[in-house]
């Protein structure tokens, strides 16, 4: 009963972490490029008292089943689901989503660069494209201080319009990354993403190739929380976490009986 | 009465709480993607021992019951729509096969699977999915589609990248539960499942039934108590003859 007091604990334990995804998700729901994670589980190790298949007799006779215990749960991998998010318009000229698999490539204070899905970008006093955070883009794009408006199309090319010039002007072009497995990237916060050994290196490329995507202007990308699914998920937690803890209640009753067994 | 009565009941209360055991891990396995509960059926045994006795020899020993086995119950888990490419799930006996870490051949139901940064299809360790010939699969996308046959098609390609197929056991008792999700079997037992469908976007839920393990647990709880009052029964008796055999006055 020992056995099954910490195999129900396991069990416990990951509904918790099940509980703490989902209300990360939650809180998220909101959140501009944000990706809901999902945790997934997996059967510990087992006891094996008799192997299937085992020789049972000096005549050669196999037991037909085995007889193995199994040590509870553990979690497999929470991971990123990199479905696409619901695009909003905004209507603002500097609001950027991107249509498909692509992420938007960051500069970080550090040097290093990261990888985001939020296209909420503002111009900074040097004229270049930041994040909310002062993060610039990697492409260099430097807009004009007397530009009156900026123009992206879908192929990330970034044109401007300027007072005495008739039509634009182009001053860059937004790139973007993709990876082999993005749900093999790690979540950083501030809604940024880093290249990891698992999500295979960053692949360059322009808007529109390669599955990158377009850049749509004047919107943004929702999360792609679904909040239905995240409650159903948060009651099935819940009453997993209950017969569970009944579990471990049940194994501590019986554990009494035989202590009273000596008078 | 005979002396070793109490031990018949002792090892009663030991098979229930091997059975505890075995609750307390389908429970806790509850959420675990493609898990298969076990089921530890000890009473057979009783009422097999019981029935020897009637028809044979009545005067035989009491027999003790001790567990036969662990069963595992292998009927279908429900699948779950997940909105997630590379989610695949068997629907039918099958098990997916992926190449375990010591180069062997293992099976789950766990279709959980991943894209390794090299485009090879693995499972949530990054273990290798295999294919129906046996060799790793590369799509190279996380854009995977299935057809009814089981091929993987990726976009911006043509034709079919691999084919995945489920495996059952001509004989499910042979099949050893690895923990991680894994099932091992010898090779010879496993063969092509032709009547399970592969499909993708979708998990298998575990086919656990809370309810009627809650049930089992309460049922064996109050065995479990009936073999220790049983135990303690035992024991008065014996001390209450040895006083009266000590002083046979009273």
């Amino acid at each position: 009963m020992d056995r099954a007091m910490w195999t129900a604990a396991s069990g416990m334990k990951a509904q918790q972490t099940r509980v703490d995804v989902i209300s990360n998700n939650l809180s998220n729901v909101n959140t501009t490029g944000f990706k809901e994670s999902r945790a997934d589980f997996q059967d510990q190790m087992y006891q094996t008292q008799r192997l299937p298949g085992a020789t049972s007799s000096a005549a050669g006779t196999q037991v037909p089943t085995g007889s193995q215990i199994g040590l509870g749960v553990s979690t497999a991998s929470v991971s990123p689901l990199f479905e696409q998010g619901n695009l909003e318009s905004t209507g603002n000229n500097l609001d950027v989503a991107i249509e498909g698999r692509g992420f938007f490539q960051i500069q970080t204070p550090g040097g290093e660069t990261a990888y985001t899905r939020a296209g909420t970008l503002e111009i900074d006093d040097q004229g270049r494209l930041v994040t909310p955070d002062g993060n610039p883009l990697l492409s260099g794009i430097t807009i004009p201080p007397d530009a009156t408006s900026v123009n992206i199309s879908q192929d990330g090319t970034v044109d401007v319009q300027q007072p005495g010039t008739t039509g634009t002007t182009t001053v860059g072009q937004i790139q973007l990354a993709t990876f082999t497995n993005p749900a093999g990237l790690e979540a950083r916060g501030s809604n940024l993403f880093m290249e990891t050994g698992a999500s295979g290196p960053a692949q360059q490329g322009l808007p529109g190739a390669n599955g990158a995507g377009t850049l749509q202007q004047g919107y943004l990308e929702n999360s792609n929380v679904s909040v239905v699914n995240e409650m159903t998920s948060m009651i099935a937690a819940q009453r997993a976490y209950e017969v569970n803890s009944k579990a471990i209640s049940t194994a501590d009753e019986m554990l009494q009986m035989a202590n009273n067994l000596k008078r | 009465m005979q002396e070793g009565s109490i031990y018949t009941a002792l090892s009663g209360a030991l098979a229930l709480s091997r059975r505890m055991d075995s609750v307390s891990n389908n429970l806790a396995n509850a959420n675990t993607t493609g898990y298969k509960a076990d089921r530890l059926d000890f009473e057979g045994v009783l009422s097999q021992a019981q029935a020897n006795r009637a028809a044979r020899q009545p005067d035989a020993p009491l027999t003790f019951p001790v567990m036969q086995g662990t069963e595992t119950d292998y009927s279908q888990g429900t699948l779950q729509e997940t909105r997630r490419a590379l989610d695949f799930a068997v629907e039918g006996e099958g098990f997916f096969r992926v190449r375990a870490e010591d180069g062997g051949l293992a099976y789950t139901r766990d279709g959980h699977f991943q894209l390794g940064s090299d485009g090879r299809l693995n499972d949530s360790e990054g273990r290798a999915v295999l294919d129906d010939q046996g060799s790793p699969i590369r799509p190279g996308s996380d854009q995977v589609t299935l057809n009814r046959d089981g091929q993987i098609f990726v976009p911006d390609r043509q034709g079919p990248v691999a084919r995945i197929a489920a495996f059952r056991a001509q004989d499910p008792g042979l099949m050893e539960k690895q923990g991680d999700n894994l099932y091992r079997s010898q090779p010879a037992n496993m063969a092509e499942a032709e009547d399970s469908e592969i499909r993708g976007g979708h998990l298998e839920r575990a086919n656990v039934n809370t309810m009627e393990e809650m049930v089992t647990m309460m049922d064996l709880q109050r065995r479990y108590q009936a073999m220790t009052k049983a135990m303690r029964t035992i024991d008065e008796t014996f001390s209450e003859s040895g006083q009266r055999l000590a002083s046979p006055g009273q």
